[in-house]
Protein backbone atom coordinates (compact mmCIF):
# COMPACT_ATOMS: atom_id res chain seq x y z
CA UNK A 1 0.00 0.00 0.00
CA UNK A 2 1.32 3.49 -0.97
CA UNK A 3 1.86 5.75 2.19
CA UNK A 4 -0.47 8.86 1.52
CA UNK A 5 1.48 12.02 3.30
CA UNK A 6 -1.99 13.54 4.70
CA UNK A 7 -1.52 11.73 7.70
CA UNK A 8 1.84 13.06 8.92
CA UNK A 9 1.47 14.36 12.46
CA UNK A 10 2.03 17.88 12.38
CA UNK A 11 5.35 19.07 14.77
CA UNK A 12 6.36 22.96 16.32
CA UNK A 13 9.28 23.99 15.31
CA UNK A 14 10.13 23.62 18.39
CA UNK A 15 10.69 19.75 17.66
CA UNK A 16 13.92 20.60 16.11
CA UNK A 17 15.92 21.64 19.41
CA UNK A 18 16.30 18.00 20.07
CA UNK A 19 18.95 15.96 21.32
CA UNK A 20 18.80 14.16 18.63
CA UNK A 21 19.90 16.61 16.69
CA UNK A 22 22.83 17.62 18.30
CA UNK A 23 25.42 16.94 15.45
CA UNK A 24 23.61 19.92 13.70
CA UNK A 25 24.55 22.42 16.33
CA UNK A 26 21.31 24.36 15.47
CA UNK A 27 21.82 27.69 16.88
CA UNK A 28 18.17 29.85 16.57
CA UNK A 29 19.63 32.85 15.70
CA UNK A 30 16.03 35.02 15.67
CA UNK A 31 12.34 34.47 15.83
CA UNK A 32 12.05 32.63 18.78
CA UNK A 33 8.10 33.57 19.31
CA UNK A 34 7.49 32.00 16.29
CA UNK A 35 8.87 28.06 17.47
CA UNK A 36 5.16 26.98 17.90
CA UNK A 37 5.02 27.28 13.97
CA UNK A 38 3.59 23.96 12.40
CA UNK A 39 5.63 21.83 10.33
CA UNK A 40 3.34 19.53 8.17
CA UNK A 41 5.90 17.89 6.49
CA UNK A 42 8.91 15.85 7.21
CA UNK A 43 10.26 16.90 3.77
CA UNK A 44 12.46 19.87 3.60
CA UNK A 45 12.79 22.66 0.20
CA UNK A 46 15.57 24.95 -0.49
CA UNK A 47 13.56 28.48 -1.55
CA UNK A 48 16.04 29.22 -4.20
CA UNK A 49 13.24 29.58 -6.72
CA UNK A 50 10.97 31.18 -4.30
CA UNK A 51 14.07 33.70 -4.20
CA UNK A 52 13.73 33.89 -8.12
CA UNK A 53 10.27 35.29 -7.85
CA UNK A 54 8.74 32.00 -8.46
CA UNK A 55 6.61 32.03 -4.70
CA UNK A 56 3.88 29.18 -6.00
CA UNK A 57 7.08 27.17 -5.19
CA UNK A 58 7.15 27.10 -1.66
CA UNK A 59 5.16 24.28 -0.23
CA UNK A 60 3.11 25.74 2.74
CA UNK A 61 4.62 24.84 6.28
CA UNK A 62 7.51 22.96 5.48
CA UNK A 63 11.68 23.30 6.71
CA UNK A 64 13.16 26.19 4.29
CA UNK A 65 16.98 25.25 4.02
CA UNK A 66 18.81 28.20 2.87
CA UNK A 67 22.82 27.38 1.84
CA UNK A 68 25.54 28.90 -0.44
CA UNK A 69 23.60 29.05 -3.35
CA UNK A 70 20.41 30.86 -2.29
CA UNK A 71 22.81 33.26 -0.12
CA UNK A 72 24.88 34.11 -3.20
CA UNK A 73 21.96 34.69 -5.45
CA UNK A 74 20.27 37.06 -3.25
CA UNK A 75 23.51 39.15 -2.86
CA UNK A 76 23.48 39.23 -6.36
CA UNK A 77 20.59 40.83 -6.84
CA UNK A 78 20.03 44.76 -6.04
CA UNK A 79 19.47 45.70 -2.68
CA UNK A 80 15.73 46.81 -3.41
CA UNK A 81 14.52 43.64 -5.17
CA UNK A 82 16.53 41.80 -2.88
CA UNK A 83 14.67 43.47 0.24
CA UNK A 84 11.14 42.42 -1.50
CA UNK A 85 11.71 38.71 -2.62
CA UNK A 86 13.11 38.10 0.99
CA UNK A 87 9.63 39.73 2.29
CA UNK A 88 7.80 38.01 -0.13
CA UNK A 89 8.76 34.48 1.02
CA UNK A 90 9.49 35.41 4.62
CA UNK A 91 5.66 36.32 3.99
CA UNK A 92 4.42 32.63 2.89
CA UNK A 93 3.84 29.76 5.10
CA UNK A 94 7.19 28.91 5.95
CA UNK A 95 7.62 26.81 9.03
CA UNK A 96 11.58 27.79 9.58
CA UNK A 97 14.55 28.53 7.88
CA UNK A 98 17.43 27.09 8.42
CA UNK A 99 20.95 28.91 6.99
CA UNK A 100 23.56 25.86 6.57
CA UNK A 101 27.29 25.77 5.95
CA UNK A 102 27.98 28.54 9.06
CA UNK A 103 26.73 31.54 6.87
CA UNK A 104 25.84 34.74 8.44
CA UNK A 105 22.37 35.18 7.24
CA UNK A 106 21.72 38.31 5.03
CA UNK A 107 20.71 41.22 7.36
CA UNK A 108 17.57 41.51 4.78
CA UNK A 109 16.58 37.95 6.19
CA UNK A 110 17.30 38.00 9.70
CA UNK A 111 15.66 41.64 10.02
CA UNK A 112 11.84 40.15 8.50
CA UNK A 113 12.43 36.88 10.55
CA UNK A 114 12.57 38.93 13.42
CA UNK A 115 9.40 41.04 12.03
CA UNK A 116 7.25 38.47 11.77
CA UNK A 117 8.68 35.99 14.34
CA UNK A 118 9.89 33.22 11.71
CA UNK A 119 12.02 31.13 13.80
CA UNK A 120 15.95 31.45 11.97
CA UNK A 121 18.54 28.78 12.69
CA UNK A 122 22.17 28.79 11.24
CA UNK A 123 24.29 25.33 11.52
CA UNK A 124 27.90 24.65 10.15
CA UNK A 125 26.44 21.64 8.29
CA UNK A 126 26.58 21.41 4.50
CA UNK A 127 23.08 21.62 3.36
CA UNK A 128 22.91 18.02 2.05
CA UNK A 129 23.96 16.72 5.78
CA UNK A 130 21.56 19.16 6.84
CA UNK A 131 18.49 18.17 4.57
CA UNK A 132 19.80 14.34 5.31
CA UNK A 133 19.16 14.74 9.26
CA UNK A 134 16.36 17.19 9.23
CA UNK A 135 13.98 15.16 6.94
CA UNK A 136 15.49 11.79 8.60
CA UNK A 137 14.46 13.38 11.99
CA UNK A 138 10.98 14.68 10.68
CA UNK A 139 9.81 11.50 9.54
CA UNK A 140 10.24 9.75 12.59
CA UNK A 141 8.68 12.05 14.58
CA UNK A 142 5.88 13.25 12.04
CA UNK A 143 5.16 9.60 11.62
CA UNK A 144 1.57 8.01 11.71
CA UNK A 145 1.17 5.97 14.88
CA UNK A 146 -1.35 4.21 17.33
CA UNK A 147 -1.51 2.42 20.55
CA UNK A 148 -2.09 -1.05 19.91
CA UNK A 149 -3.55 -3.18 22.77
CA UNK A 150 -1.07 -6.34 22.55
CA UNK A 151 2.39 -7.88 22.82
CA UNK A 152 5.08 -7.29 20.57
CA UNK A 153 7.95 -10.51 20.46
CA UNK A 154 11.27 -11.32 17.71
CA UNK A 155 10.71 -14.96 17.47
CA UNK A 156 13.21 -16.20 15.02
CA UNK A 157 13.77 -12.60 13.95
CA UNK A 158 10.50 -11.97 12.95
CA UNK A 159 8.34 -9.65 14.34
CA UNK A 160 5.32 -10.98 16.08
CA UNK A 161 2.65 -9.12 17.26
CA UNK A 162 0.07 -10.53 19.20
CA UNK A 163 -3.67 -9.22 19.57
CA UNK A 164 -6.22 -11.07 21.72
CA UNK A 165 -8.94 -9.80 23.96
CA UNK A 166 -8.01 -9.15 27.45
CA UNK A 167 -7.78 -12.27 29.68
CA UNK A 168 -7.01 -14.62 26.39
CA UNK A 169 -3.84 -15.30 27.68
CA UNK A 170 -1.26 -12.41 25.71
CA UNK A 171 1.02 -12.07 28.48
CA UNK A 172 1.56 -16.17 28.98
CA UNK A 173 2.31 -16.53 25.75
CA UNK A 174 4.55 -13.97 25.86
CA UNK A 175 6.30 -15.03 28.71
CA UNK A 176 6.46 -18.03 27.15
CA UNK A 177 8.24 -17.66 24.18
CA UNK A 178 10.59 -15.60 26.37
CA UNK A 179 11.35 -18.68 28.34
CA UNK A 180 11.76 -20.28 25.05
CA UNK A 181 14.93 -17.79 24.46
CA UNK A 182 12.24 -15.20 22.24
CA UNK A 183 12.73 -11.75 22.92
CA UNK A 184 10.08 -8.68 24.15
CA UNK A 185 9.62 -5.70 22.95
CA UNK A 186 6.45 -5.14 24.83
CA UNK A 187 3.83 -6.45 26.21
CA UNK A 188 -0.19 -4.75 27.08
CA UNK A 189 0.76 -1.68 25.08
CA UNK A 190 2.72 -1.24 21.48
CA UNK A 191 2.96 1.70 20.52
CA UNK A 192 3.01 1.03 16.61
CA UNK A 193 4.76 4.04 14.21
CA UNK A 194 4.24 3.62 10.30
CA UNK A 195 7.54 4.18 8.01
CA UNK A 196 7.86 4.74 4.72
CA UNK A 197 7.92 1.29 2.92
CA UNK A 198 5.66 -0.27 4.78
CA UNK A 199 7.49 -0.69 7.54
CA UNK A 200 5.34 -0.58 10.98
CA UNK A 201 7.49 -0.07 13.97
CA UNK A 202 6.53 -1.23 17.25
CA UNK A 203 7.77 -0.38 20.40
CA UNK A 204 7.16 -0.14 24.15
CA UNK A 205 6.33 3.30 26.13
CA UNK A 206 9.42 4.51 28.29
CA UNK A 207 7.57 3.41 31.33
CA UNK A 208 6.55 -0.16 30.73
CA UNK A 209 9.55 -1.09 28.18
CA UNK A 210 10.70 -4.46 29.03
CA UNK A 211 8.01 -5.19 32.18
CA UNK A 212 4.86 -6.97 31.99
CA UNK A 213 2.34 -7.74 34.25
CA UNK A 214 1.06 -11.15 35.13
CA UNK A 215 -1.97 -12.10 37.21
CA UNK A 216 -1.48 -13.40 40.62
CA UNK A 217 2.19 -12.42 40.37
CA UNK A 218 1.88 -8.62 39.41
CA UNK A 219 4.39 -6.77 37.53
CA UNK A 220 7.81 -8.29 36.37
CA UNK A 221 10.65 -7.18 34.96
CA UNK A 222 11.74 -9.16 32.15
CA UNK A 223 15.53 -7.74 31.46
CA UNK A 224 15.98 -8.02 35.44
CA UNK A 225 14.61 -12.09 35.29
CA UNK A 226 15.48 -13.24 32.30
CA UNK A 227 18.96 -11.08 31.02
CA UNK A 228 20.01 -8.88 28.41
CA UNK A 229 19.03 -10.50 25.56
CA UNK A 230 15.73 -11.61 26.36
CA UNK A 231 14.07 -8.16 25.51
CA UNK A 232 15.02 -5.36 22.38
CA UNK A 233 13.39 -2.49 22.19
CA UNK A 234 11.74 -1.84 18.56
CA UNK A 235 11.31 -4.29 16.08
CA UNK A 236 9.42 -3.73 12.95
CA UNK A 237 5.89 -5.52 12.94
CA UNK A 238 6.31 -9.02 9.69
CA UNK A 239 3.33 -11.28 11.68
CA UNK A 240 0.34 -10.53 13.42
CA UNK A 241 -0.97 -13.46 15.17
CA UNK A 242 -4.50 -13.24 17.03
CA UNK A 243 -5.60 -15.04 19.87
CA UNK A 244 -9.21 -16.11 19.85
CA UNK A 245 -11.32 -17.64 22.05
CA UNK A 246 -12.12 -20.99 20.33
CA UNK A 247 -15.76 -21.09 19.59
CA UNK A 248 -17.41 -24.38 17.91
CA UNK A 249 -18.37 -23.71 14.37
CA UNK A 250 -16.48 -20.87 14.13
CA UNK A 251 -13.99 -21.30 10.54
CA UNK A 252 -10.08 -21.73 10.98
CA UNK A 253 -7.82 -21.67 8.39
CA UNK A 254 -7.14 -25.05 7.87
CA UNK A 255 -5.11 -25.39 4.74
CA UNK A 256 -2.80 -21.99 5.42
CA UNK A 257 -3.15 -20.38 1.93
CA UNK A 258 -6.38 -18.13 2.64
CA UNK A 259 -3.82 -15.23 2.93
CA UNK A 260 -5.46 -13.51 5.17
CA UNK A 261 -3.89 -9.66 6.10
CA UNK A 262 -4.20 -7.27 9.14
CA UNK A 263 -4.18 -3.77 8.60
CA UNK A 264 -2.73 -1.18 10.59
CA UNK A 265 -2.13 2.59 9.54
CA UNK A 266 -2.85 2.11 6.44
CA UNK A 267 -0.08 -0.86 5.77
CA UNK A 268 -1.11 -4.90 5.45
CA UNK A 269 0.34 -7.24 7.60
CA UNK A 270 0.18 -11.11 7.16
CA UNK A 271 -2.35 -12.37 9.84
CA UNK A 272 -2.99 -15.46 11.19
CA UNK A 273 -5.89 -16.55 13.59
CA UNK A 274 -5.08 -19.06 16.34
CA UNK A 275 -8.17 -20.41 18.31
CA UNK A 276 -7.43 -21.03 22.02
CA UNK A 277 -8.43 -24.07 23.79
CA UNK A 278 -7.18 -26.09 26.82
CA UNK A 279 -3.93 -28.39 26.13
CA UNK A 280 -2.86 -25.77 22.88
CA UNK A 281 0.28 -24.68 23.45
CA UNK A 282 0.21 -20.97 22.55
CA UNK A 283 3.99 -20.37 22.31
CA UNK A 284 4.51 -22.96 20.44
CA UNK A 285 1.79 -22.38 18.22
CA UNK A 286 2.86 -18.53 17.63
CA UNK A 287 6.85 -19.79 17.25
CA UNK A 288 5.74 -22.30 14.82
CA UNK A 289 3.65 -19.51 12.62
CA UNK A 290 6.77 -17.59 12.79
CA UNK A 291 8.80 -20.45 11.45
CA UNK A 292 6.42 -21.48 8.38
CA UNK A 293 6.61 -17.15 7.88
CA UNK A 294 10.09 -17.25 7.39
CA UNK A 295 9.90 -20.53 5.38
CA UNK A 296 7.86 -18.43 2.96
CA UNK A 297 10.25 -15.29 2.93
CA UNK A 298 12.76 -18.01 1.57
CA UNK A 299 10.09 -18.82 -1.27
CA UNK A 300 9.09 -22.15 -0.04
CA UNK A 301 5.36 -21.87 1.17
CA UNK A 302 4.26 -25.34 2.81
CA UNK A 303 0.86 -25.28 2.21
CA UNK A 304 0.94 -24.51 -1.04
CA UNK A 305 3.24 -27.02 -1.98
CA UNK A 306 0.88 -29.53 0.04
CA UNK A 307 -1.87 -28.33 -2.49
CA UNK A 308 -0.15 -27.97 -5.43
CA UNK A 309 1.20 -31.91 -4.84
CA UNK A 310 -2.65 -32.76 -3.48
CA UNK A 311 -4.29 -31.37 -7.17
CA UNK A 312 -1.64 -33.47 -9.10
CA UNK A 313 -2.41 -36.47 -6.86
CA UNK A 314 -6.01 -36.00 -7.61
CA UNK A 315 -5.77 -35.55 -11.69
CA UNK A 316 -3.32 -38.70 -11.37
CA UNK A 317 -6.04 -40.70 -9.83
CA UNK A 318 -8.61 -39.43 -12.08
CA UNK A 319 -6.65 -40.57 -15.27
CA UNK A 320 -5.82 -43.92 -13.97
CA UNK A 321 -9.32 -44.55 -13.04
CA UNK A 322 -10.65 -43.26 -16.29
CA UNK A 323 -8.43 -45.56 -18.08
CA UNK A 324 -9.54 -48.61 -16.01
CA UNK A 325 -12.73 -47.62 -16.52
CA UNK A 326 -12.46 -47.22 -20.33
CA UNK A 327 -11.06 -51.01 -20.43
CA UNK A 328 -13.19 -52.47 -18.14
CA UNK A 329 -16.69 -50.76 -18.43
CA UNK A 330 -17.42 -50.73 -21.91
CA UNK A 331 -19.11 -54.31 -21.85
CA UNK A 332 -20.98 -53.70 -18.67
CA UNK A 333 -21.84 -50.44 -19.31
CA UNK A 334 -22.92 -51.81 -23.17
CA UNK A 335 -24.57 -54.27 -21.37
CA UNK A 336 -26.31 -52.55 -18.62
CA UNK A 337 -27.21 -49.88 -21.58
CA UNK A 338 -28.61 -52.62 -23.43
CA UNK A 339 -30.47 -54.21 -20.62
CA UNK A 340 -32.67 -50.85 -20.03
CA UNK A 341 -33.05 -50.47 -23.56
CA UNK A 342 -34.58 -54.04 -23.82
CA UNK A 343 -36.24 -53.27 -20.96
CA UNK A 344 -38.16 -50.41 -21.98
CA UNK A 345 -38.69 -51.39 -25.19
CA UNK A 346 -40.30 -54.64 -23.76
CA UNK A 347 -42.23 -52.21 -21.53
CA UNK A 348 -43.28 -50.24 -24.32
CA UNK A 349 -43.86 -53.57 -26.27
CA UNK A 350 -46.39 -55.07 -23.72
CA UNK A 351 -48.06 -52.11 -22.75
CA UNK A 352 -48.70 -49.98 -25.85
CA UNK A 353 -50.34 -50.90 -28.76
CA UNK A 354 -49.33 -48.45 -30.66
CA UNK A 355 -48.58 -49.15 -34.26
CA UNK A 356 -45.58 -46.99 -34.62
CA UNK A 357 -44.09 -48.70 -31.53
CA UNK A 358 -44.82 -52.02 -33.57
CA UNK A 359 -43.10 -50.98 -37.02
CA UNK A 360 -39.70 -50.22 -35.17
CA UNK A 361 -39.30 -54.13 -34.24
CA UNK A 362 -37.40 -56.64 -36.75
CA UNK B 1 -26.25 -44.77 11.26
CA UNK B 2 -26.97 -43.48 7.73
CA UNK B 3 -25.02 -44.09 4.50
CA UNK B 4 -25.00 -42.49 0.71
CA UNK B 5 -22.93 -42.81 -1.95
CA UNK B 6 -22.53 -39.43 -3.47
CA UNK B 7 -19.96 -38.83 -6.94
CA UNK B 8 -17.92 -35.73 -8.03
CA UNK B 9 -19.23 -33.57 -9.88
CA UNK B 10 -16.71 -30.74 -10.18
CA UNK B 11 -13.95 -30.21 -12.35
CA UNK B 12 -10.90 -30.48 -10.33
CA UNK B 13 -12.22 -32.97 -7.73
CA UNK B 14 -11.50 -32.94 -3.81
CA UNK B 15 -8.72 -30.80 -4.03
CA UNK B 16 -7.46 -28.85 -1.82
CA UNK B 17 -10.24 -25.74 -1.24
CA UNK B 18 -13.01 -28.25 -1.92
CA UNK B 19 -11.64 -30.26 0.81
CA UNK B 20 -11.49 -27.20 3.07
CA UNK B 21 -15.27 -26.67 2.17
CA UNK B 22 -16.24 -30.16 2.60
CA UNK B 23 -14.74 -30.88 6.09
CA UNK B 24 -16.28 -26.78 7.33
CA UNK B 25 -19.58 -28.46 6.37
CA UNK B 26 -19.02 -32.02 8.25
CA UNK B 27 -17.07 -30.08 11.58
CA UNK B 28 -20.81 -28.33 11.85
CA UNK B 29 -22.30 -31.39 13.05
CA UNK B 30 -22.05 -33.56 16.01
CA UNK B 31 -22.23 -37.12 14.11
CA UNK B 32 -19.29 -38.60 13.59
CA UNK B 33 -18.83 -39.09 9.86
CA UNK B 34 -16.84 -40.92 7.91
CA UNK B 35 -15.50 -40.66 3.77
CA UNK B 36 -14.95 -44.02 2.13
CA UNK B 37 -13.47 -44.18 -1.20
CA UNK B 38 -12.54 -47.98 -2.81
CA UNK B 39 -10.56 -49.32 0.25
CA UNK B 40 -9.42 -45.97 2.10
CA UNK B 41 -11.81 -44.42 4.51
CA UNK B 42 -11.39 -41.19 6.60
CA UNK B 43 -12.80 -38.86 9.10
CA UNK B 44 -14.78 -36.06 7.33
CA UNK B 45 -13.36 -33.52 9.59
CA UNK B 46 -9.65 -34.41 8.82
CA UNK B 47 -8.40 -32.16 6.26
CA UNK B 48 -5.48 -34.09 5.69
CA UNK B 49 -7.63 -37.75 5.53
CA UNK B 50 -9.61 -35.98 2.73
CA UNK B 51 -6.99 -34.44 0.58
CA UNK B 52 -5.21 -37.98 1.24
CA UNK B 53 -8.49 -39.35 -1.11
CA UNK B 54 -7.24 -37.62 -4.23
CA UNK B 55 -11.09 -38.15 -5.36
CA UNK B 56 -11.09 -36.71 -9.00
CA UNK B 57 -14.11 -35.79 -11.07
CA UNK B 58 -16.55 -39.00 -11.67
CA UNK B 59 -15.38 -40.90 -8.73
CA UNK B 60 -17.88 -41.86 -5.55
CA UNK B 61 -17.82 -41.12 -2.27
CA UNK B 62 -19.12 -43.17 0.52
CA UNK B 63 -20.99 -41.06 3.22
CA UNK B 64 -21.17 -42.69 6.26
CA UNK B 65 -22.58 -40.57 9.33
CA UNK B 66 -23.62 -41.87 12.62
CA UNK B 67 -25.30 -39.50 15.46
CA UNK B 68 -28.03 -37.62 16.64
CA UNK B 69 -27.98 -35.08 13.30
CA UNK B 70 -26.20 -37.91 10.48
CA UNK B 71 -29.17 -37.60 7.94
CA UNK B 72 -28.67 -33.55 8.21
CA UNK B 73 -24.77 -33.84 7.98
CA UNK B 74 -25.22 -36.41 4.61
CA UNK B 75 -27.22 -34.16 3.25
CA UNK B 76 -25.32 -30.99 3.97
CA UNK B 77 -22.70 -32.77 2.96
CA UNK B 78 -24.03 -34.07 -0.74
CA UNK B 79 -25.22 -30.58 -1.44
CA UNK B 80 -22.08 -29.22 -1.66
CA UNK B 81 -20.64 -31.44 -3.78
CA UNK B 82 -23.83 -31.41 -6.11
CA UNK B 83 -22.92 -27.61 -5.91
CA UNK B 84 -19.55 -28.57 -6.92
CA UNK B 85 -18.32 -26.96 -4.06
CA UNK B 86 -19.55 -23.38 -5.49
CA UNK B 87 -16.63 -23.25 -7.79
CA UNK B 88 -16.47 -21.18 -10.58
CA UNK B 89 -15.48 -23.66 -13.57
Amino acid sequence: MTQSIEDFIQTPVQTLISPELDDLQLKLITGSDGLDRVIRRPRVQKPGLAFAGYYEYIKQWRVQIIGESETKYLQSLPPRLREKRVRDVTGLDVSCFIVTKGITPLDDLRVECEKRSVPLFSTTAMSSHTINRVSNFLEESMAPRLTLHSGLLDVYGIGVLLLGDSGIGKSECALDLVYRGHRLIADDMVIVRRHPNDVLLGYSSDLLRHHMELRGIGIINIKDLFGVASTRDMKPIDLVVKLEKWVDGTEYDRLGISGETYECLGVSKPYVRLPVASGRNLALLVEIAARNYLMKLQGYHSAEEFVRRQAEQVARQTRIEETAARRAMPPLNAEAQLSSELRSQLSRHLFSGEPGEQKRKP
Amino acid sequence: MFTKDIEIKNKLGLHARAAAKLVHAAAKYRSSIKVRKGSEEVDAKSILGILLLAAGRGSVITLTADGEDEMDAVAAIQNLVDAKFDEVE
